[in-house]
């Protein structure tokens, strides 16, 4: 490395003395290099910067930083009056078209409809290019969780509660499901559809089958809360009480007068009937004997107790 | 501001580690040196074409015993030595290549590699994931076979034989009574944790990079093998016990997929096509009846039930395909102008063979055939089909600075097209017990409702205007969809809204952002819902019934100076569900169902890094969650009204601290979530079934409604004893716990004729030891 500075050094010795006439004539060199940035901003241009493909890209530094001559030229006059073209002084949407001129394509295609840039977040808000800390994507975060928990704090707290998708363990993360960068699809999901979304990893549950419950059919957050809950199974709410929203009575299971002292639990007293049949709140609820509520195969299994 | 687990601490510290010995070697010189523009004999490129370098570290780990599969309910956490995680980036001449691995060897292993040749490239990623659901479950069944759970044939005699012998049933058939005839059984049964693991690869091969258009092939592979979960249900008999045990996981899943692209400066095109197949080896779970060692016609009675299924067959999912096309386009003009369309084709396709409607010999069907026979079937497969059509368009501009225009359309289509039949008599009434008869109704043509082949058709579209004045950014949208359904009772309706936002952001210490979005959903159809107790009334299923829906939110974010950053944040999501209907027909003013959701969250940040050495960061979040039911029979006396809730508090320090810089760094972060869930009984009838609970009267809550508490902590001190060599030692604990008034109390199951199997999945407190050692090249 100090074999690399000398040399750099000689280098700018020369081009000093040889063509120092150039810069005072304010102009850039003809085939603008990163290396020529590389004297003062060592660290940005490190290691980290130098795996990636925008270290391959020519003229580097000038594709993203726009006055960078002027810049170097001031600098080596010693004029720090010119602004540094850092894109920390552009707004979100200057940002983001300096970025789009290249990546707008592919996952980013839809970019300039999405939410994220209606709402003036810049490409530099989540990733970046000379720091990043993750595996993948450029990201600020080693998981992309963290970078959209620093703006969507709710979904940060679903994420600990008990019933939850591996996101904090790190076997998934929030662009398992979602595309941050999309403006097509609702809630930026992967998918056409939320059930879409769901089958990728949920194989089992897309059928068609010979039964259907239509509401898991339409929606599977019409009962599920992906991001997080307290309640087993990613559940809305507890049993029985998210299958009363649509199944008012339950259809017959909690005749008049009947006796709910097991509703704890059964380690009750002995009651008269049979202690069990009001037990339904116990462990899966309903679930205890509508197994398949996802829909059945089974010839046998019109209500999903097959 | 990190916010990690335990496994991902320790994974950020590795890396943490390898960025600081990178920041190490390349940190500028004190002082500002003169820049140096490029000659023709200097290096034009940063990236040699020839190099390898990478980092690697190893674990020991040491932890308490800790019951609970919660605590490795995701990970794995096993004691001994590891391997966190290990990297490799490099360069030859005809290929770039980078290869990572975390947590080598253990079961929650993870590697994803990448190599890029001249003419093509490839990544690929491998993710294994177990999930741990339950430890030292109990049943008193022997898995015989794969998915085939047996108890002795004589064992059942004599525990069926003692039931059927105690009579009357309905009055001497006690908790009492079952527990002590099976307390001897469960006193020798097996344990079982009930785990699963999920594999996953994926495997990406691009030969566009010599092409004028991107070109990639695509595969996924993915086995899941263990449980699936507590599987089981109900074995209907004399006696109709609920049996639990673990359900068997064996699946695959393929996916092929082609992908294409054409890019050119006024946009592109693409396309591509994936064809998914799901295949279960675990089709189907075998439970004996305990109370019924042989097949026997089964006698109804209250006081002297008889006979029954000597097994029961529960069907697993099927075998299922899907086959997916998908075209779009993207226009570019002047002024930000975008044009984009695209459609998707889906084919969801299942036609697995039928199992018999009962593996119970002595069942005949309404023809007198035997009913445990497929050749008994009315068809023999589904042949299932469902047809999705998908269609999206956009057009957005920025015709004058300041001023923005979106406008989208959006459709999807969702068709059934297996061709039912009307099903005449099965057992769906009385599975594993007796045949009935089937007549179809109007609101179930195929027999059953639940045969009924739904389809449905959304569609949307919304425009929205944003307008730039300096600092301030507003944003006006309008929103219609309208959503068409086939038997289900809100067969059409229609959700209109809009939005209205605005985010200020006049300096670089503030920003403040608001927003209010409204809308209503309204629906139609047949609205005649029949309940099961013969009486009928008029309304539709909470998924499809009117409603509005409004959210707002604000947030506020302060720098003041540049090391210190504060966040305030509000939102607010209520829902209300207006003309529910009357639980009692006739009966105005009983509304039954959901009748409205609440959500409330408050949330604070804190950043401050007073110096290169230090970095702290903290948050808070409050949260309020809320659904108001109503529920009860067909008498207005006998409803009552709840409202089920949880309240959330949840909050996180980190905090990093370069003692020395690049020689001794400390790392410190905790986290703690405290739920408490309630369910707050409004009105509660004298005749309501909630009377023997608590007594009648007016509000009575119970709590211990699924609340949990979790409290996370590590700490870790890292010392890099040389440029390429790094140790850390570290602590870890965590607590976790959960109350459900359901379950608190119980003796551990199984017990009385619910034959759970109770796995530990609780509370625990767990105390992790670690040393790491990094090692850079």
């Amino acid at each position: 490395m100090r074999l690399t500075k000398m040399v750099a050094a000689l280098a700018a010795l020369v081009v000093l003395l040889g063509g120092g006439h150039a810069y005072a004539q304010g102009t850039a060199p003809a085939a603008w290099s990163v290396t020529d940035c590389q004297g003062c901003h060592e660290k940005a241009l490190g290691p980290t910067f130098q795996k990636t493909n925008h270290a391959k890209l020519a003229e580097s530094c000038a594709k993203c930083h726009q006055g960078v001559g002027e810049h170097a030229k001031a600098m080596m006059a010693g004029d720090t009056s010119v602004p540094t073209p850092s894109l920390k002084k552009l707004t979100a949407q200057q940002i983001n078209t300096t970025c789009l001129e290249c990546h707008e394509k592919s996952n980013q295609a839809n970019y300039r409809a999405s939410m994220h840039d209606r709402r003036n977040v810049a490409c530099t808000s989540c990733h970046s290019a000379h720091s990043y800390k993750s595996v993948k994507a450029q990201l600020k975060t080693v998981q992309d969780s963290d970078t959209c928990f620093t703006c969507h704090k709710s979904e940060r707290a679903k994420s600990m509660r008990t019933s939850h998708h591996p996101v904090r363990e790190g076997k998934m993360g929030c662009t398992s499901c979602h595309n941050p960068h999309d403006g097509s699809r609702e809630k930026m999901i992967k998918a056409d559809s939320v059930n879409d979304l769901c089958y990728n990893c949920h194989t089992e549950k897309r059928g068609p089958f010979l039964f259907e419950h239509a509401p898991v059919r339409e929606d599977c957050v019409s009962c599920h809360e992906p991001h997080g809950s307290n309640h087993n199974r990613l559940l809305q709410a507890k049993l029985p009480n998210l299958c009363w929203n649509c199944h008012f009575s339950g259809s017959g299971h909690f005749p008049a007068g009947d006796n709910l002292m097991t509703e704890q639990g059964v380690k009750t007293t002995s009651v008269s009937g049979f202690p069990t049949v009001q037990s339904r709140f116990v462990e899966k609820s309903c679930k205890n004997c509508h197994v398949n509520i996802h829909g059945s195969n089974s010839p046998s299994g019109a209500y999903f107790v097959r | 501001m990190k916010r990690a687990s335990t496994v991902t601490a320790l994974l950020a510290m590795g890396l943490l580690v390898a960025s600081s010995f990178a920041a190490a070697q390349n940190a500028t010189p004190s002082g500002t040196q003169v820049p140096s523009p490029a000659s023709a004999a200097a290096q034009t490129s940063l990236v040699p074409n020839d190099f390898l370098s990478g980092n690697a570290s190893l674990s020991l780990l040491g932890t308490n015993i800790v019951d609970s599969s919660k605590f490795q309910e995701y990970r794995d956490l096993s004691r001994g030595i590891w391997g966190p995680q290990f990297s490799v980036v490099g360069a030859k001449p005809f290929v770039d290549f980078s290869l990572y691995g975390q947590n080598i060897g253990q079961r929650d292993q993870r590697y994803f590699g990448e190599a890029a040749f001249p003419w093509l490239s490839i990544k690929a990623d491998f993710n294994q994931t177990p999930h741990n659901m339950g430890n030292h479950g109990q049943t008193m069944l022997s898995e015989t076979a794969p998915g085939v759970y047996s108890l002795s044939p004589t064992l059942r005699k004599t525990i069926g034989s003692t039931a059927d012998a105690r009579v009357p049933a309905n009055t001497t058939r006690t908790y009492d009574f079952y527990t002590s005839l099976l307390g001897p059984t469960f006193a020798t049964t097996n344990s079982t944790d009930i785990t699963s693991t999920r594999q996953r690869g994926n495997l990406e091969v691009d030969l566009g990079k010599n092409l004028p258009f991107d070109l990639a092939f695509t595969y996924m592979r993915e086995h899941k093998s263990g449980f699936r979960g507590l599987g089981g249900g109900d074995i209907l008999g004399a006696v109709s016990p609920v049996v639990e045990v673990p359900e068997p996981l064996d699946e695959n899943v393929q996916d092929f997929g082609l992908r294409a692209a054409y890019n050119f400066k006024s946009g592109s095109v693409h396309a591509s096509f994936n064809r998914n197949l799901y295949d279960n080896h675990a089709e189907t779970l075998i439970i004996d009846n305990p109370f019924q060692a042989v097949d026997a016609v089964y006698k109804s009675s209250t006081t002297a039930p008889l006979g029954g299924p000597a097994s029961t067959l529960f069907i697993n999912p099927p075998d299922n395909q899907a086959s997916t096309g998908r075209f779009g386009v993207q226009l570019k003009f002047k002024h930000q102008t975008r044009i984009t369309g695209d459609v998707g084709i889906a084919r969801l396709t299942q036609n697995a063979p039928f199992y018999p409607y009962t593996i119970n010999s002595v069942v005949l069907t309404g023809n007198n055939q035997p009913a445990n026979s497929v050749s008994s079937l009315q068809e023999q497969s589904l042949n299932g089909k469902i047809n999705t059509t998908s269609l999206n368009f956009a057009f957005l501009s920025r015709p004058v600075k300041g001023l923005g225009i979106r406008m989208r359309y959006r459709s999807y289509d969702l068709s059934n097209k297996t061709t039912k039949w009307v099903i005449t008599g099965d057992m769906s009434g009385s599975p594993d017990r007796s045949w009935s008869a089937v007549t179809p109704d109007e609101s179930a043509p195929f027999g059953h409702a639940t045969a009924n082949p739904y389809s449905s058709k959304s569609q949307g579209f919304n425009a929205s205007v944003t307008y730039d004045i300096k600092g301030l950014t507003i944003e006006g949208v309008g929103r219609t969809a309208s959503l068409s359904r086939t038997y289900r009772e809100a067969t059409s309706g229609k959700e209109n809204g809009g939005a209205f936002s605005a985010l200020y952001h006049p300096t670089e210490w503030l920003g403040i952002r608001g927003s209010v979005d409204v809308s209503k959903r309204t629906a139609k159809g047949t609205d005649l819902v029949t309940i099961g107790e013969g009486g009928s009334f008029r309304g539709f299923q909470a998924d499809e019934a009117e409603r509005k829906m409004t959210r707002t939110g604000f947030d506020i974010e302060l720098t003041p100076v540049s090391m210190f950053s504060v966040s305030f944040g509000y939102f607010r999501r209520n829902v209300d569900f207006p003309n529910r209907p009357d639980c009692v027909a006739g009966a105005a003013g009983t509304p039954c169902g959901l009748l409205g959701q609440k959500y409330d969250s408050y949330d604070t940040s804190i950043e401050f890094t007073p110096s290169e050495r230090a970095e702290f960061s903290g948050y808070f979040t409050w949260e309020k969650n809320s659904q108001t039911n109503a529920f009860g029979r067909t008498l207005a006396t006998n409803m009552i009204t709840f409202i089920g809730s949880d309240k959330t508090n949840s909050f996180g320090l980190n905090a990093v601290l370069h003692i020395v810089p690049e020689k001794w760094t400390f790392s410190l972060l905790a986290s703690h979530q405290k739920v408490d869930g309630l369910m707050d009984l409004l009105v509660n009838p004298a005749n309501s079934f909630y009377i023997n609970r608590l007594p009648a009267g007016g509000p009575q809550p119970i709590t211990a409604w699924d609340d949990t508490k979790l409290t996370t902590g590590v700490a870790q001190l890292e010392y890099a004893f040389s440029k390429v060599w790094s140790v850390g030692v570290g602590y870890a604990h965590e607590s976790y716990s959960f109350g459900d008034a359901f379950t608190s109390g119980l003796d551990l199951m199984p017990q009385s004729i619910l034959i759970f199997m109770k796995p530990d999945r609780g509370g625990y407190h767990a105390n992790l030891g670690f040393a790491t050692l990094n090692y850079r090249f």
